[in-house]
């Protein structure tokens, strides 16, 4: 997706995708629904092992969400691609992919094990 | 604009694609507002119809055995559709659990990180049959002892109602767990590419299709296992067994809760059986078999793009 022209107002609602961070320019502007700031770490397990998540809440919103710990069997590169997904979109050859994976579940749990702790 | 929430256990995506050149279909805080409430449809839904709090609508409808309940209309469309799929397919898709099961263990919060889905055993012999329905006084009657598991439907029915929110925005995919739903173009401006997981090999694609204003959802015998369980989560309810005669099933359909639901009932019903259910809807299916036959239906040739 390319970038959108970015407005002059301050709500720059596509920062998700903006090819570079600007400290001067807080990219989201309105109030997300987690209480807590910060970033958070969360575990979730499948067959194959488990991963760690961490996740980043600024003005109440994630901004991002990474894997922290990949202890499974498998590398975590066939969840590469869902991290960048929780706050932008998944790229690859294809736009989407039908068909949920079991480490992506992992990577769900992990990721609501780490936001349970931010509300 | 792209948004993420951990919702109903998956992670669900809403897409706008916004214009970069061209005048935008509608104003920026306009997508923004739009994004925000096809979201809030996953919450809402979720808060009606999970299994994991008993204040919500659908626990709520469970405590009342025997007695024809009004529902919200909500609640109503999901029930009723579930049950039409149910009868359609011969119980291959049911969406009644036995209470027992409950009882033993199945009833964790998943929001703890702790997922255990319920399988559809029929441990008590109830199914779809003692679930009743008067569509002019909108009611549901229990009329056994019996929870009904909505998840997929009711995640489907999420998706369709996050796709009218975004339909003026023309341009965007939401994904709830690879179930998906594809409006006009993608940011490229070409109908959107899907690829279908191969249900053998981790990361690899058996196909992929070119969709546009249409649902996608996959059923694979890969999918999320119960903690205690050693087959894969999909059971076929008239007997209790998981079925092994299908690896993976497409459906491409106008609804996100049709796909889903339908992907499932064929999973079970296996390839020649599932492939008549599929043509007799009027969507579009690709049954791919353990040893990676591939059977489809006639228009789905047209979509795949294949050799991929």
């Amino acid at each position: 997706m390319s970038a959108p022209p970015r407005p002059a107002a301050t709500s720059v609602p596509a920062a998700a995708n903006a090819p570079t961070y600007d400290p001067s320019e807080e990219p989201f502007e309105f109030r997300g629904s987690f209480k807590k700031d910060g970033t958070f770490l969360g575990w979730g397990s499948s067959r194959h092992g488990d991963i760690q998540a961490s996740v980043e809440i600024r003005n109440g919103r994630v901004v991002s969400a990474q894997i922290a710990q990949c202890l499974t069997r498998y590398s975590c590169d066939v969840i590469d691609k869902l991290p960048p997904e929780v706050v932008a979109r998944q790229s690859a050859d294809v736009d989407y992919v039908s068909g949920a994976t079991e480490s992506a579940d992992a990577f769900y749990d992990a990721i609501v094990d780490a936001l349970a702790k931010a509300k | 604009m792209i948004r993420s929430i951990a919702v109903m256990g998956t992670i669900a995506t809403v897409h706008a694609v916004t214009s970069s050149s061209d005048r935008p279909p509608a104003g920026e805080d306009d997508v923004e507002a739009r994004v925000e409430a096809a979201l809030d449809w996953f919450r809402r839904i979720e808060a009606c119809c999970t299994r994991f709090d008993p204040c919500s609508e659908l626990m709520q409808l469970s405590a009342q055995i025997g007695a024809a309940v009004p529902v919200s209309a909500m609640l109503y469309e999901i029930v009723q559709f579930a049950i039409a799929v149910a009868e359609d397919s011969g119980g291959a898709f049911d969406p009644t659990i036995g209470r027992n099961m409950e009882t033993r263990g199945f009833n964790r919060e998943h929001r703890t990180g702790h997922v255990i889905r319920t399988p559809l055993a029929k441990a008590d012999g109830v199914s779809y049959r003692d679930v009743a329905l008067d569509p002019d006084a909108r009611t549901v009657a229990l009329r056994r002892p019996l929870i009904l598991d909505l998840g997929a439907v009711a995640k489907g029915f999420a998706v369709d109602m996050a796709a009218r929110e975004l339909r003026p925005l023309a341009n965007f995919a939401i994904n709830a767990g690879g179930d998906l739903y594809l409006g006009g173009h993608n940011p490229a401006g070409a109908p959107w590419t899907v690829g279908i997981r191969h249900p053998r090999r981790d990361g690899a694609l058996i196909a992929s299709l070119r969709l546009s204003d249409t649902a996608v959802c996959t059923s694979g015998d890969y999918e999320r296992t119960s903690a205690n369980s050693t087959g894969h989560h999909i059971l076929d309810p008239r007997t209790g067994t998981s079925p092994d005669s299908v690896a993976s099933v497409t459906v491409v359909a106008p609804t996100t809760m049709a796909a889903d639901a339908l992907a499932t009932a064929a999973f079970v019903l296996g390839p020649r059986e599932g492939l008549e259910l599929l043509a007799r809807q009027g969507v579009e299916g690709l049954i791919v078999t353990p040893a990676l036959e591939r059977f489809e239906t006639q228009g789905m040739a047209s979509a795949c793009v294949c050799g991929d």
